[in-house]
């Protein structure tokens, strides 16, 4: 889970670090009684907000207004700007430092990134060499003050630094600890002529594998990018929500195409997109079942994907199965299906190996027989990316027919 | 010879009286795999599909000295317990099932493993195969000799699901398997490629490699530098994924919670360059993974 600036200075400002005066608006005329010069900006999830004009430095009354009123309510990458901080202008600087730490891959462990050069992006100071030192941390023998001290020292850091930055750095180790957190990045760090630190920024990535264990930490459960769910993702995730066998609808994502997907397996989802994807075909959503789940919730999640107004094909895919009983979750797509009026007359591809199948099968073109349906029906013989194709075929007879 | 489970795997499951337990002891039972004990505390005494319940690692450990792999099907919640209780043990192998477990919790059970000297496969780990003489877990489902024979190939995946889609269309084409291993597909794992590939170096029956790798995370980067430096020298053919993962917007988790695009890193692009490279052979479509092969091994 992906926090807020605003939501992120919270848990800052718990470990007692500064960040500068502010407050939280959600409506324009929130927006007086602010310290001026002050600093305008926009609370969305994604990156690079000052590149997009998110950020807006305001001298006078009369700039924070037309900025306050240019950003609230505009909508940005599908995300709508709800609320703006507006903060203190901190221009009396004397440096801007990054300080970080997450997760990497490499040492398998946390680790703790530290610059002197801070402000600026994090990928243009990857590319200075030397310019970012970094510090392992064994999760047995957990984060300790000497380390920040070591960590300082070597990036150049002295005198009143050590005392301010070891405690700052302290109380990041303690929220990436205490909250799960994936990441916890102050970029930069300002430090003001009167030897104070303040958090300018804030980037929190919460571990959302983690959130049982955190009880009420009050933010509000999120869409990764921020976006607010469309109704169908909305509902899509209810079908997981209620009922734990299996997994389906948890994943929906609704996108722009107009091929309908129900995949099966996260893995033997990428590979299939990627081939439909890579051929030109347009999915009109993303979703992926794993795990067994039973008829009910394939029908559900079926009904959600179908509901999709101006689809051109279905495509119902997935690898030889492990354990997912086919039987099961074909018969859950049909009922699903059946309940879709008008009747899809749009050519539907299935692609599916596993327990079961060939009894499904024989169930799928007894339904195709009776109910007039568009099936084409491929087994385990025939390579799952393959039927991408003939999807995509199929879809351009069915769109050339309709013209 | 295989690697990692072989005739001589003795297994232990933790969380066996478990739904997830349950169906893996009575599919590795019915593979010919020795079973030999459960643990679930509070049902020690009970019984699945014959094999023994215990309370804890210890009495079963005392009960069956001779047990050398644990395989972990405890929901994520209990997980890390679980398996610092194996680890303080020093069983070799710990194969871990369970997925979601917090990123926290698999980076303390891959440290301790690290000083204990024990190998961890997983989490979000299918399972491990050697064709023909023991599996761990639910690869491969009731039916493993659907997917899977005896063969030459090492088969590493991020992915569950295509460890068997892939051993399914190598198997179809006439390559069997030496051991496929499903590693798990989260940013931390016990046990990335490159580890595993010193395994198959070693391993005398196995003649080439095919990596499943996905976007996400910096393992197929890391294979390319131990080929690079000489620490695997049999041929390698990859398939990569993450066209479409790489066209949705930044931050989206998908499937996998470890198919997640990084800031500058771990894009596929990235992998397939790597990995080329250094002379494996990428893949376009899962299926055209055999013809790779064929002219590898012809060389």
């Amino acid at each position: 889970m992906r926090l807020y600036e605003y939501e992120g200075k919270e848990l800052l400002k718990k470990e007692g670090i500064l960040t500068p005066t502010g407050k939280i608006i959600s409506t324009s005329s929130e927006a007086d009684s602010v310290e001026l010069p002050a600093i305008v900006k926009a609370q969305v999830l994604s990156g690079g907000r000052g590149k997009s004009h998110l950020i807006v430095p305001c001298k006078s009354r009369s700039e924070v207004d037309s900025a306050v009123k240019k950003l609230l309510g505009k909508e940005i990458a599908s995300q709508k700007i709800e609320k703006i901080l507006i903060e203190q202008y901190l221009f009396e600087k004397v440096g801007e430092y990054y300080l970080s730490i997450t997760y990497d891959t490499s040492t398998r462990g946390p680790v703790v990134l530290i610059s002197k050069k801070g402000g600026v992006n994090v990928e243009e100071l990857v590319k200075e060499k030397g310019s970012i030192q970094k510090l392992e941390v064994n999760p047995l023998v957990s984060f300790h003050p000497w380390m920040a001290r070591q960590i300082l020292a070597k990036s150049g850091f002295g005198g009143v630094h050590f005392l301010s930055m070891t405690k700052i750095l302290s109380g990041v180790w303690n929220i990436f600890n205490k909250y799960d957190a994936r990441l916890v990045e102050i970029n930069p760090l300002i430090e003001t002529e009167d030897e104070e630190f303040y958090a300018a920024d804030a980037k929190v990535i919460l571990d959302d594998d983690a959130l049982f264990r955190q009880g009420e930490i009050g933010f509000e459960p999120r869409d990764p990018l921020g976006r607010k769910p469309t109704e169908s993702e909305a509902a899509a995730k209810e079908v997981d929500k209620n009922d734990h066998r299996g997994s389906a609808g948890s994943s929906y994502i609704e996108l722009d195409g107009d091929v309908a997907i129900i995949a099966a397996g996260g893995g033997g989802s990428m590979v299939n997109i990627d081939a439909l994807v890579a051929l030109g075909g347009r999915p009109a959503n993303y979703t992926e079942h794993s795990g067994n789940p039973p008829a009910e919730k394939i029908e559900k999640l079926t009904k959600i994907v179908l509901s999709k107004k101006d689809l051109n094909g279905c495509w119902f895919v997935g690898a030889t199965a492990n354990f997912t009983d086919i039987y099961e979750t074909l018969s859950g797509f049909v009922a699903g299906l059946r309940s879709i009026k008008p009747r899809p007359a749009y050519p539907i591809v299935i692609r599916r190996g596993g327990p079961r199948y060939q009894e499904a099968f024989k169930m799928l073109r007894e339904v195709e027989k009776k109910e007039g349906f568009d099936f084409h029906i491929f087994g385990p013989e025939t390579p799952m990316t393959s039927t991408a194709k003939v999807m995509v075929e199929s879809v351009n007879k069915y769109k050339g027919k309709n013209k | 010879m295989s690697i990692l489970v072989g005739k001589n795997t003795k297994v232990l499951v933790q969380g066996a009286t478990g739904k997830e337990g349950q169906r893996s002891i009575s599919q590795m039972l019915s593979y010919g795999t020795k079973v030999l004990a459960g643990v679930t505390p509070g049902k020690g005494g009970q019984e699945v599909e014959g094999v023994a319940v215990f309370n804890t690692v210890e009495e079963a450990l005392n009960r069956f000295p001779e047990i050398n792999t644990s395989f972990v099907a405890v929901p994520k919640q209990m997980a890390k317990d679980a398996v610092l209780e194996a680890i303080a043990h020093k069983i070799p192998l710990i194969n871990i099932l369970t997925e979601h477990m917090p990123i926290a919790d698999t980076a303390y059970i891959v440290a301790y493993a690290k000083d204990k000297k024990v190998r961890i496969v997983g989490p979000s780990s299918i399972g491990i195969i050697s064709p023909g003489k023991a599996k761990l877990g639910s690869i491969g489902g009731d039916n493993p000799d659907f997917s899977f024979a005896p063969g030459n190939i090492g088969v590493i995946s991020k992915s569950g699901g295509m460890s068997s889609e892939v051993s399914y269309i190598l198997k179809k084409t006439g390559f069997g398997q030496s051991t496929v291993v499903g590693i798990g597909g989260d940013i931390i794992v016990g046990s990335t490629f490159a580890d595993l590939m010193v395994e198959f170096e070693e391993n005398r029956e196995t003649a080439a490699l095919v990596l499943f790798g996905e976007v996400g995370g910096t393992y197929e980067e890391e294979a390319a530098q131990l080929i690079k430096n000489n620490g695997f020298t049999k041929p390698v053919a990859a398939f990569i994924s993450g066209i479409f993962a790489e066209m949705i917007p930044s931050g989206t988790t998908l499937g996998h919670a470890g198919a997640i695009i990084e800031a500058g890193k771990g894009h596929r692009v990235d992998k397939i360059k790597a990995l080329e490279s250094v002379g494996v052979k990428i893949a376009e479509i899962p299926d055209d993974l055999p013809n790779l092969l064929n002219k590898v091994l012809k060389k």
